[in-house]
Parts: C-alpha cells; sequence; structure tokens
C-alpha cells in the first residue's frame, strides 16, 4: 500500500451506492461493486470497521471505536483501520462524505479481543466465480473460496 | 447394504422423482422453517442422514434458508460453512441479476408498458427481504396481453433471445410465458397469464386490479396481491418433477407468515374455481397444514374440497402430480393442458392445431420433427440417468 494514500484526516465516508451493495452474513460483510462486478468479502475485524462507515462514523471514531472493541497496540490498530479505510476507497467501494465533527461515546460490556490485521480479500472475476459449483468445487469456507483440486 | 443398493439409495436421495416433497426435503423444510428445538432437531436428523455432496437440486436451494435459519441458534458445522458458502453465492448471483434486468424494466416502464413483478423476485422483495435466501434462475415478469408483442420487441432490441424458435404471436396462442436471456445473469421469463395462455380473463383483470407497490433502489414495481402469490405458488410448485419440489413449500410458507391476515380466503377460493386448480390447492394446503401447521382456515380447505370440479381438471390433477416418466409423462400433461386451454376454440380447430402447440412445448424447428423429438428425450432421459449412475458409482469407489 502507498504510504501517501493512507487516510490521515478525520473524514467521513459513505458506501457507494447505487452500485455497490453490502450485506451481512454473520460475522462477515460481503460487499459487491455491480458496475465492475467485483465481489469482496471482510472478516471479523474488517467487517466491524466496514459496519462503522455503513454508521456515517468519522474515520477517527472508527479508529477509537477498534481500539475500545479489540486488544491491541493502539498505534498499529489505527493505522491498519487508516489502511483499510483508503483501500475501500481506492476500490471505490466507499467515498467521501460531509464530515461530522460531533465524537459518538462507544460503550462496549465485552472483553476485547485480540486485534487481528483486517484484509479485504477480493474475488476478480465474478462470472468465473458464478460457475463454481458452490457445494461440490470449495473448499471448507464455501464460496467462493476454491478447493484448487485439480480435476479428475 | 450391498454396494449397488448403497449407490440407488444415493441416487434416490438426489435425484428422486415426484410431486411431495420428501422425507429428507421434509426435515430439511422443518430446519429452514421451524424455531427453536423443533428446527434443530429437524437439522440434527437431516444432516446425520445426508450426505452434502449428494444432496438433490430442491434441497441445495434452501441451503441458505438453512444456513440463515440454524446459524441463529450458534449451531456450527462444516455442513453450516458450505450452506454459507451456498447463501453467500446466492446472495452475489441475485443482486447481479437484479442490477442487471431492472434496466430492462425501468425501459418497458418507460415505454408506458406496464409491469408485474411474479414468482422468486417478488418473494424476495415482498417476503424474505433478503437477496441470498432464495435461489432463482430468472426475474419473472408479467405485462398486460395487448402489450406482449412489444413488450417482446424491446426485450431483443435490448439484445435479449426468446428461448423459442417461433414468433412471440404464435408461442402467446399456446403457452402462458416466454423466457428471454441476455446471457449471464440477465434473464427474463415474460408472463401474460399465469398459467394457461389465455385462462380466464377476469382472473388477470384481476391479478392487475389488486397489484400492489414495491420497490427496488429507485424502481417503483406492481407485484401481485398477497392472496394471488400464494395461489400461484401453490399450483406451480405442487406438481410431478423429476427431482421432488420443496421450494414452494417454504415460499407459501414465507407468504403466509408474512401476510397471514391480508389473504383474502374467499378470493382464492373463487380463483380456484375459475382456474380450475382447487383439487390442486386443497391437496397444498392440507399439506400446508398437516405438516408445517401453516394455519390455513379449516374451512377453505372444506370449501375447496366441496368445490365444483370438472373431469378436466381431474385428469390434470392425475397427470401433474401422479405420473411417473417424465418424457412421456409431460407428453400427457401437455395434451391435458392443451384441452384446458380456451384457444383455440372448437374441438376440430384444436385437434389440427395440436403438433403447433408440441412444437411450441419442445421448440422444434419443424412439425416433421416431433416423433424425432419425442425419440430424442427419451433417449436423453436414459443417458442422463446412467451417467448420473456412473457417477455414484465413481464417487462410492473412491
Amino acid at each position: 500500500m502507498n504510504k501517501s494514500s493512507v487516510t490521515t484526516l478525520s473524514a467521513c465516508y459513505r458506501v457507494n451506492s447505487p452500485s455497490v451493495i453490502n450485506e451481512t452474513i454473520g460475522d462477515e460483510s460481503v460487499i459487491i461493486n455491480l458496475s465492475d462486478g467485483y465481489y469482496y468479502s471482510l472478516d471479523d475485524v474488517g467487517s466491524t470497521i466496514w459496519k462503522d462507515v455503513v454508521h456515517g462514523y468519522s474515520v477517527d471514531d472508527i479508529v477509537r471505536h477498534v481500539q475500545k472493541q479489540y486488544q491491541g497496540d493502539d498505534g498499529n490498530i489505527e493505522v491498519c483501520v487508516r489502511e483499510l479505510i483508503s483501500e475501500l476507497e481506492e476500490e471505490q467501494l466507499i467515498v467521501r462524505d460531509a464530515v461530522d465533527d460531533s465524537p459518538i461515546a462507544f460503550e462496549t460490556n465485552q472483553e476485547p479481543n485480540p486485534f487481528t490485521k483486517p484484509v479485504l480479500n477480493k474475488f476478480s472475476d465474478m462470472q468465473d466465480l458464478l460457475l463454481l459449483d458452490p457445494i461440490h468445487e470449495v473448499d471448507e469456507k464455501g464460496w467462493p473460496f476454491s478447493n484448487n483440486k485439480d480435476p479428475e | 447394504m450391498g454396494e449397488n443398493a448403497t449407490i440407488l439409495a444415493m441416487e434416490q436421495n438426489a435425484l428422486q422423482p415426484g410431486s411431495w416433497p420428501t422425507e429428507m426435503q421434509e426435515l430439511l423444510l422443518k430446519a429452514c422453517l421451524f424455531e427453536g428445538r423443533a428446527a434443530t432437531d429437524a437439522w440434527e436428523e437431516w444432516k446425520s442422514r445426508v450426505d452434502i455432496d449428494w444432496i438433490d437440486e430442491g434441497s441445495n436451494r434452501l441451503l441458505p434458508l438453512l444456513y440463515h435459519n440454524i446459524s441463529r441458534s450458534g449451531i456450527e458445522d462444516p455442513i453450516l460453512t458450505r450452506a454459507k458458502g451456498v447463501y453467500r453465492y446466492q446472495l452475489t448471483k441475485t443482486h447481479i441479476m437484479f442490477h442487471q434486468v431492472m434496466p430492462l424494466i425501468g425501459k418497458l416502464q418507460k415505454e408506458g408498458i406496464e409491469v408485474i413483478l411474479l414468482k422468486g423476485s417478488a418473494f424476495i422483495l415482498e417476503y424474505y427481504n433478503n437477496f441470498g435466501l432464495r435461489p432463482q434462475f430468472d426475474i419473472d415478469i408479467m405485462v398486460r396481453p395487448e402489450n406482449v408483442s412489444r413488450a417482446a420487441l424491446l426485450l431483443e432490441q435490448q439484445g435479449l433471445l426468446c428461448e423459442y424458435q417461433q414468433s412471440i404471436s404464435t408461442i402467446k396462442l399456446f403457452r402462458h410465458s416466454c423466457g428471454y436471456s441476455g446471457g449471464a445473469e440477465k434473464r427474463i421469463d415474460l408472463h401474460w397469464n399465469i398459467l394457461h395462455p389465455s385462462s380466464d380473463t377476469d382472473t388477470v383483470t384481476a391479478i392487475w386490479k389488486l397489484a400492489t407497490v414495491t420497490n427496488y433502489q429507485g424502481y417503483r414495481l406492481l407485484t401481485m396481491s398477497s392472496t394471488h402469490h400464494l395461489l400461484h405458488c401453490c399450483i406451480h410448485g405442487l406438481r410431478w418433477n423429476r427431482h421432488a419440489p420443496c421450494r414452494w413449500v417454504a415460499d407459501a410458507m414465507m407468504i403466509l407468515r408474512s401476510s397471514e391476515s391480508t389473504i383474502d380466503w374467499q378470493l382464492i377460493i373463487q380463483l380456484a374455481r375459475d382456474l380450475e386448480v382447487s383439487i390442486v390447492l386443497h391437496e397444498a394446503f392440507k399439506y400446508l397444514n398437516a405438516t408445517f401447521q401453516a394455519g390455513i382456515p379449516d374451512a377453505v380447505i372444506a370449501e375447496l374440497e366441496a368445490g365444483p370440479v370438472s373431469r378436466l381438471e381431474r385428469a390434470a390433477f392425475y397427470v401433474h402430480i401422479r405420473n411417473k416418466s417424465h418424457v412421456y409423462g409431460n407428453l400427457l400433461k401437455y395434451t391435458v393442458d392443451y384441452m384446458r386451454h380456451e384457444s383455440p376454440k372448437g374441438l376440430l380447430k384444436k385437434v389440427i392445431n395440436y403438433p403447433r402447440f408440441l412444437q411450441i412445448c419442445w421448440n422444434s424447428q419443424a412439425l416433421v420433427l416431433l416423433p424425432f423429438e419425442l425419440i430424442g428425450q427419451s433417449v436423453s432421459q436414459n443417458l442422463q440417468r446412467w451417467k448420473t449412475r456412473r457417477a455414484f458409482s465413481r464417487n462410492k469407489s473412491q
């Protein structure tokens, strides 16, 4: 990732709808860019960040929220959050929105989970992926994760 | 159990033909539709008896609903992870399908052609409220009978191809719908009626009169009333198929749960009589109440049972529910359905036009090819059976 592209301002973002569709499946966020056919998946920490973007939280608020919800080095968490948000913007999944100055008070009663660097999984060829049999040709994670076995 | 018997049992599970959900499908439906202990008990029993690699097509389509319902109980299981993959797949596929088809519907509307959403796409927007839970092959729409030719022309101008080789005016005489495809997920099934090509014009008028408004991303769309949806889903679902049908049960239960209070039961009875589908609706409702506690009023079921039933309706019920052969059963079904069509009027005209009707049913290039079509379909069906058995055999020996 290009360092200069990392978000440093307390910007606000919104989902780039209507061309971007997102849904939550359990603790995973599924994002589809209908304009180019790319499909994305975010697990755990990434999904938390995505949901915060959907809620319209500012980047600063998202950083504070993730720091509160996950156990780890605060500086590292901040870098990871900003990097992911920049990546989401580069992929045109989110666009800048009006800045909201009012900070949000996050409360959590849960024990924080260990922080892991969020990864934006990108699946580049929708048509190939759609041709995959979601039962027989996938690994234990299910579609779209191919089992990579050689065909008979 | 010997190897052959094991293979046969697997084959029966995966390919069991029939009219009613199989025992395994019923368990799966209960896991998908029931709540709490009733759902988890059904899930435990289903998964202990199923080979996920060889489940039938109908069950495969229920996997997103299974994941959605059972994962709520906090249960984790490798089968559920696979089901989640199918859910994720359907979610993506359905979104792409809507994204590709909605601009076409918008174009129809712009030309002054009103559109009603039918079946899967309407169920997704109205009852499932989730794009991943209800797999569908295409988007079913209905236009007024007088707009069919214009709608067909517009779809063709947009690059979609008609599934039949005949002109839309000929197709309209013998069918109630026609499929159009523009590749990938751009598929539309264009209807002008819900059952037969010209069945009861009052029914069609009532569908348009009672249509309600639904929305998708800025598109204002019409859809049928819940009463019409319930009727449509049951009469289309409950019929003999190479793969025992079960999705109609989930659809009917979703409609009933979302809109039980708005179902006009007297209208359902009237529609069943007008369309001559009282027997099939009676059987479907009785099944839904007995197996899934659907809560359909007993008085409605009794009235459907007591209603006047013509010989042709009885014959249609018999061939749609009880027949066992795909190819010859279909021929019988086509013939009985054809006899029930209002057009062409008069026995002589019906007999003369029968080959043309079969030509449309089998999408045959020429009338003289019809006998070969019948033979070809029979051979193809047996070949498919042989291929499947061989695949089972290989799977078993690995």
